[in-house]
């Protein structure tokens, strides 16, 4: 399976000293044409494109995804796992294949990740596609206690037998509770989301008290960023005032609702994104 | 029909393969802890507990296998809209098989 290995800076617990280290990191590439790359998010893997994406993505380009460390086949260190980690094991994948400019589209924290690179790497990033994301600087914005949509998700939860109570706006505990529902798309659907590997990451790593740090990418840096930017948010997603807040800050972004969808709309509606897409990616320059 | 029946109902080109595919399978297993033997009729999903991404790999490690591609992408796309979403070994292999035969016919 294809997999590179990159030097990479991993920081140890202790944070003050870091060292060098060697990262597997696995990826595929399919098609041919102008570069797209694919980020997943915390607790998926690169499969997530594969069912319907990646395919009608590459019969015009050339498309890679990657598992982020920790993630899928990738190497799951200890720590490293703030978007300014996952930029450099992004950025070193891309030199390693040769990539010098793309088009990066991320769901969820991968949104993330996109967005980071582009401010870091301005011209290696051709555009940027944010599907869902919570971008660490703003999830303040994130008011599930407030926030309107948040019933409809209780409600699914409930649905589900799934109980959370008051400690629902605690994002370590959803993501935990969330490995317990059934998975609602691909070609596991109704299977269990908890595996072995995913507990590992979840029980082993520092992932869930890491991906939510802000570190560099502040809100000043992300109003910099000059590419064309694509914000598809689900209308009834907890993350939606966060896409709100990008088309504001930032100079050259879209936004656009997904009516109906929340966070995993990009799975359970690929054919909406895929047609989104169709309409976004003439406007980009990607050679 | 026991396993080794219908293992030699595979005309002997696919049972060439079945051999490939089985010995990759066993290459990844100590990730899912399956200890049983391979066969045409076990399931990907089902028996080996397999996760899509394991999907995704396999199909990787059978492209390099073979030395070329494979539209397994559309594969696993084709399955998801069957009742019965899993995969038993035999489809892979008569997948495989038919996309060989289909590449030998092209060139």
């Amino acid at each position: 399976m294809p997999k590179v290995l990159l030097n990479t800076t991993n920081p140890t617990h202790q944070e003050t000293q870091s060292k060098a280290s060697r990262l597997a990191i696995h990826y595929q590439q399919h098609g041919q044409g102008a570069d797209i790359v694919l980020i997943h998010g915390i607790t998926g893997n690169l499969s997530i494109w594969f069912m319907h994406i990646l395919p009608a993505l590459a019969k015009k380009y050339r498309v890679t995804a990657y598992d982020l460390r920790g993630h899928g086949y990738s190497d799951r260190p200890f720590s490293g796992y703030t978007s300014d980690e996952m930029v450099e094991d992004l950025k070193a994948l891309l030199d390693h294949l040769n990539i010098s400019r793309t088009l990066l589209i991320g769901h969820s924290f991968g949104g993330a990740i996109a967005l980071h690179f582009a401010a870091a790497y301005p011209r290696q990033a051709a555009g940027v596609v944010i599907l869902d994301a919570g971008i660490p600087a703003l999830l303040h914005l994130r008011r599930l206690d407030n926030w309107p949509g948040w019933q409809i998700w209780q409600d699914e939860l409930d649905r589900l037998g799934i109980h959370t109570e008051e400690e629902l706006i605690d994002v370590e505990n959803v993501v935990r509770k969330s490995l317990y529902v059934p998975i609602q798309h691909g070609l596991r659907l109704g299977g269990a989301r908890k595996s072995d590997r995913l507990m590992q990451l979840i029980e082993e790593t520092t992932v869930l008290k890491e991906f939510r740090s802000v570190k560099t990418l502040t809100e000043e840096k992300i109003s910099h960023i000059y590419c064309p930017t694509f914000c598809i948010y689900g209308a009834s997603s907890p993350y939606r005032a966060i896409g709100e807040r990008l088309r504001e800050i930032m100079p050259n972004c879209e936004f656009v609702l997904v009516p109906g969808q929340g966070h995993f709309y990009p799975m359970q509606a690929p054919e909406v994104l895929l047609e989104l897409l169709d309409k976004f990616l003439p406007k980009v320059d990607l050679n | 029909m026991d396993e080794r029946n219908q293992e030699k109902d595979l005309v002997p080109r696919q049972e060439s393969i079945f051999h490939s595919v089985s010995k990759i399978i066993s290459s990844l297993k100590d990730e899912w802890e399956y200890s049983g033997e391979i066969t045409p009729e076990t399931s990907l999903f089902t028996d080996l507990d397999f996760e899509s991404i394991d999907a995704v790999v396999l199909g990787s490690m059978i492209e390099e296998h073979f030395n070329r591609s494979f539209p397994f992408a559309e594969y696993l796309a084709s399955v998801g809209e069957k009742e019965v979403r899993d995969i038993k070994v035999k489809d892979l292999v008569n997948f495989i098989h038919q996309n060989l035969e289909n590449q030998t016919l092209e060139n």
